[in-house]
């Protein structure tokens, strides 16, 4: 009886798996066809020597990849970007949360300062930077009208200092939102203990705060990284294909392959390029993991 | 049950959506157009003039002239296309003026309308006094015309002062470019300019229509209504006109991008619209067009294509003529599925700007061959008119090789051979060539097959070919060809002040004289390594900057002969593709010259540019078949019977092309047909070509020397370096430059910011 009981679960088990599968096949298809089937495409590419004639080379693309002083000089700078850019976008977004947090005079109208670059056409930002930081434009001016000389803001030294502050501007205020979200959710009863057991502001940013903000920091970090990579958009719009070299990003270096046919050595950038996110990404997940495990669950 | 049954119909959906997806198999087209030849009769061949065709007839004017009365006429004639043998039928015209007839109209009814222009007899003096009957050719009179079925004279519209009233120079434009009838009967004509002129059906002039645009054409709408086609704000558009106001009423777009010739009424659309290589119909309800049929695909050289005609039963008449061979045919092109015609196997020639000579080589190879048929590609049809359309095309080619469908063979014209061949897109002729009993590699010049080997890979082989280089006296730059920067700058600095370095140079001239022809000197491709930064080529561009931004023309600046003779013009920008390109240069400076070329540190600082060339495509199925095209196509380009532009790639024909050059060439009594002699006896040699320059400045070149022809044939040995200018180190160059001659940067800060560029640019292609 129990055995016959036993078939009869499994039965009515693989039933339930099986019409499960059918529901998510439509959408399981979708990723494998947008996504999965592409990426094994690229894996494909990156392991022959051309696309004309296929020959299977393995490893070669990836080296040869790895030995190109172009593509070297565009990931320096890609991680270079990445490492001033994200830490200050997260840390200086928070800050302002933590600030518009507090009741001020003025904070929906300061809210809504900060949101409202996230409304601006790309195109419109690009010509205003331009119209800035030209080499004839609105700073260089000002700086002369002071007494200094003109800077060429695009294509010198402080050119990653222009896409930074651009970086910022752009994404400061949706990262605030994320963060003011976060920091009205945290128990106000936990937050009242503290207070009574006299604990510092500092002590209650660290001990509490900190630990209920760790999965939305986690997550602005990350959507900071992703778009970090996007701020190719602005740059291209800005400077054409070939920038000054400390702009030279990572995608200028994979769009460039792409326009002179050079498909195995874009596929095999954009692997490497993936599998670095991939560590990236991993690491975070550790350490938010670790911070925030108090908090979860 | 249910959720099981919504699954499965999700699943059901989303397959049948994804087999919809797949590239599949291409099919060939549903229908297609065969083609029937109706020749003109033979002595009617040649000195056709007007023609029109209709659903039936086919009607045209022949010139001829009488050498007894000294005197021309034309005479109309009509041919019934549907019956087989018909013989042209002298139409019987009420006509006795004298003049040229320039373009015809049919209408319905049979009635035949003309736009005539004629003279008006006067009576002149020749030098010894006596009188003769001439022509006013510079006061001629413009007249519509028209003739009942009879041939009688129904009206004559005279416009010949409407004409004049609306020019603006001297210069009368008196030829009537279009003419067409709408459903009414009233006459539209216009001379290509901006100003129509309607006749009514009373021959009266109804009213004049302006433009702000020139026209590119006017032709009929399937309802009857007369279209212009001009430039609108995006590209060509159709106006209709509009008789109530005068003016333009309807404006349709989305024209194909190629459309350039006639606008004709359609059978199921509204239009037919002839292209330079295909006809396509046009709907004005939707704006689109659809293609009917590529020209090349029935036979037809579609550059050689005068007039079409669509019939009611969608049959289309082309009448074109082969101004090479002197033929002309009426082809009437018949619809049928493409199942009931045996199908040959095809193959793809692809590239920019077909040129009508290799058009035509295809449709005689298409003709000839039982199995095989070639069809065009030519990716510049595609290209509208912004400033990316050039890199779009481009793209869709690439991404055609890519994917595997890529042309059995590739029209080298404007297309990058270099990245080709890196990647392995282009096949190696050298197999083809040992083997070929039409073209041998030893028959051939071997400076040119070295030009067009990247690699160990000989990409291609031109037809003919030029050379591009700089050109001065011996005296001034030695006799040595090829120099260095400095050597130039050197010279240069000896010259006296006022003399120029080249005629009309502006600094980004000889920036991208120095860069497209001298980058070598500043990138060593085998390390990587850029040279921006050096002190040469910051000489470079302060050298550069000592020219002026724009040249300054006067209408009393000096002649370029003016100049080099009076020594204050130390080169000669030249293209030498015959004898006398390089003798004219020799005879204005009057002394030995020297082909110095661009400076730089690589070869004689000469360019080869090559015609012609078709590269086979390693992918392609047929290369066999490619090969035995592209040898025949050789072949005969260089055949000693046709004419060639250039330097032929064989020897054989290039021996001879000096040969003709070296021959003296004598004056002749054109009455006695002797020798003319000088008072010593000799015969008067006569100019091979003479070039004018200015106000009465003529130069005449003669038999070519010996030491001329040692000269060129040095030049061509010595040259190879192909023409592939990398428009995108230029551009760089030039973008930056710009801030230095602006006088906002120094020669060292933009030196500096064009190395970092640069070699980012050549890492990547490294």
């Amino acid at each position: 009886m129990k055995a016959g009981r036993k078939n009869k679960l499994s039965k009515r088990t693989r039933k339930l798996k099986i019409s499960s599968g059918l529901y998510i096949a439509p959408s399981f298809l979708g990723v494998m066809l947008f996504f999965i089937i592409p990426f094994i495409v690229v894996i494909y590419y990156s392991m022959i020597n051309n696309p004309i004639s296929g020959e299977f080379v393995f490893l070669q693309n990836f080296q040869m990849v790895l030995k190109n002083a172009a593509f070297k000089k565009a990931a320096m700078n890609t991680l270079t970007f990445s490492a001033v850019a994200v830490p200050l976008a997260v840390v200086l977004s928070l800050m302002l949360a933590i600030l518009l947090d507090n009741k001020i005079p003025f904070r929906s109208h300061f809210r809504t300062f900060f949101l409202s670059p996230m409304m601006v056409p790309v195109a419109s930002i690009v010509l205003i930077w331009q119209v800035l930081f030209h080499y004839n434009g609105a700073v260089n001016d000002v700086l002369v009208a002071l007494g200094g000389g003109k800077i060429d803001w695009m294509k010198s030294e402080y050119s990653q200092i222009v896409i930074v502050i651009l970086f910022l501007w752009k994404n400061l205020g949706y990262n605030m939102i994320l963060f003011m979200a976060a920091l009205s959710s945290i128990p106000k009863d936990i937050l009242e203990v503290a207070k009574l057991e006299s604990a510092t502001s500092v002590q209650t940013f660290f001990y509490i705060k900190f630990r209920y903000l760790s999965s939305t920091i986690l997550f602005v970090t990350i959507m900071s990284l992703i778009n970090s990579f996007k701020v190719f958009r602005e740059v291209y719009l800005l400077t054409g294909d070939r920038p000054y070299d400390t702009l030279y990003m990572l995608q200028h270096y994979m769009n460039n392959m792409f326009k002179s046919l050079d498909y195995q050595k874009l596929s095999a950038a954009a692997i490497l390029m993936s599998l670095v996110m991939i560590v990236i990404i991993g690491i975070l997940f550790i350490v938010e993991n670790h911070f925030g495990k108090d908090v979860e669950g | 049950m249910k959720r099981k049954v919504c699954a499965w119909l999700l699943m059901v959906v989303m397959i049948l959506s994804m087999t919809a997806c797949g590239k599949g198999e291409s099919e060939g087209p549903e229908f297609v157009y065969v083609p029937e030849y109706i020749s003109l009769p033979a002595d009617d061949d040649s000195n056709v003039n007007v023609m029109q065709m209709t659903d039936k007839n086919l009607y045209y004017s022949v010139y001829s002239w009488n050498e007894e009365t000294m005197e021309s006429s034309q005479d109309f004639y009509s041919l019934d296309l549907t019956a087989a043998d018909a013989k042209p039928v002298k139409m019987q015209l009420d006509m006795d003026t004298m003049g040229d007839y320039m373009q015809m109209q049919i209408d319905s009814q049979g009635n035949l309308y003309l736009a005539t222009r004629s003279y008006e007899e006067i009576t002149e003096k020749d030098e010894n006094g006596e009188t003769y009957t001439s022509y006013d050719y510079e006061n001629a009179k413009v007249e519509i015309v028209k003739f009942g079925a009879d041939g009688t004279e129904s009206y004559r519209c005279d416009i010949t002062q409407r004409m004049k009233a609306v020019q603006e120079d001297e210069y009368i434009s008196d030829y009537i470019q279009y003419m067409v009838l709408d459903k009414a009967g009233n006459v539209y004509v216009t001379n290509g300019d901006t100003n129509i002129w309607v006749i009514g059906t009373d021959g009266k002039l109804l009213c004049e229509i302006k433009s702000d645009n020139w026209f590119n054409s006017m032709g009929v709408s399937k309802a009857g209504d007369v279209y212009i086609s001009t430039y609108g704000n995006s590209g060509q558009v159709l106006k209709k006109i509009d008789l109530a106001t005068k003016g333009f009423g309807e404006e349709l777009s989305g024209l194909p991008n190629n459309f350039y010739g006639a606008i004709l009424p359609g059978t199921e659309k509204d239009f037919v619209l002839q292209g330079d290589s295909a006809l396509y119909e046009y709907d004005a309800q939707t704006q689109t067009y659809e293609e009917i049929l590529k020209f090349i695909d029935c036979d037809i050289n579609g550059s050689y294509v005068q007039n079409v005609a669509v019939t009611q039963d969608g049959k289309i008449l082309v009448y074109y003529r082969d101004w090479n061979l002197g033929t002309q045919e009426v082809v009437s092109l018949v619809k049928k599925p493409a199942s009931e015609v045996s199908q040959k196997q095809m193959l793809t020639l692809g590239g920019f700007y077909i040129n009508q000579d290799l058009q035509s080589s295809i449709v005689k190879f298409n003709k000839s061959n039982e199995e095989y048929r070639i069809t065009i590609r030519d990716y510049s049809e595609s290209m509208g008119d912004d400033e990316n359309a050039y890199e779009d095309a481009i793209t869709l080619m690439n991404n055609d090789i890519l994917t595997g469908n890529a042309p059995d063979m590739i029209y080298l014209g404007s297309v990058n051979l270099q990245t080709m061949a890196n990647k392995g897109v282009i096949e190696d002729l050298s197999p083809y060539l040992e083997s070929s009993d039409k073209l041998k590699r030893e028959d051939m010049l071997e400076s040119v097959l070295k030009t067009y080997t990247i690699g160990d890979t000989l990409c291609a082989i031109p037809t003919s070919f030029y050379i591009s280089t700089l050109m001065s006296a011996s005296s001034i730059v030695g006799d040595e060809m090829g120099w260095t920067m400095d050597e130039m700058l050197a010279v240069a600095k000896s010259m006296p002040e006022d003399a120029q370095l080249m005629q009309y140079g502006t600094k980004d001239m000889i920036l991208q004289y120095m860069i497209i022809f001298g980058a070598d000197s500043y990138v060593n491709w085998e390390t990587g390594k850029c040279n921006f930064e050096s002190e040469e080529f910051i000489k470079l561009l302060e050298f550069a900057n000592t020219f002026p931004k724009e040249y300054e023309y006067s209408e009393d600046m000096p002649t370029m002969p003016e100049m080099i003779q009076s020594g204050k013009l130390l080169l000669v920008d030249q293209s030498i593709s015959s004898m006398g390109d390089y003798q004219i240069i020799e005879t204005i400076w009057d002394e030995p010259v020297t082909c110095i070329g661009f400076p730089g540190n690589v070869g004689n600082g000469a360019i080869l540019m090559g015609q012609d060339a078709i590269a086979i495509s390693s992918k392609s199925k047929h290369k066999d078949v490619a090969w035995e095209f592209v040898e025949t196509f050789i072949t005969d380009a260089n055949a000693e019977e046709n004419y060639m532009w250039g330097f032929p790639v064989v020897k054989s024909r290039l021996e001879a092309q000096f040969e003709e050059a070296m021959k003296p060439e004598y004056e002749i009594d054109w009455m006695t047909g002797e020798t003319l002699l000088d008072e010593n006896g000799n015969p008067v040699e006569s100019s091979k070509g003479g070039w004018g320059y200015g106000d009465g400045i003529e130069f005449n070149i003669y038999a070519a020397t010996q030491e001329q022809v040692d000269a060129v044939k040095e030049l061509i040995n010595s040259t190879t370096t192909l023409y592939n200018a990398d428009m995108e180190m230029y551009n760089i160059i030039s973008e930056e430059a710009a801030f230095f001659f602006e006088g906002q940067k120094s020669a060292q800060e933009v030196a500096k910011t064009i190395q970092g560029r640069i070699q980012v640019y050549v890492d990547e292609i490294r």
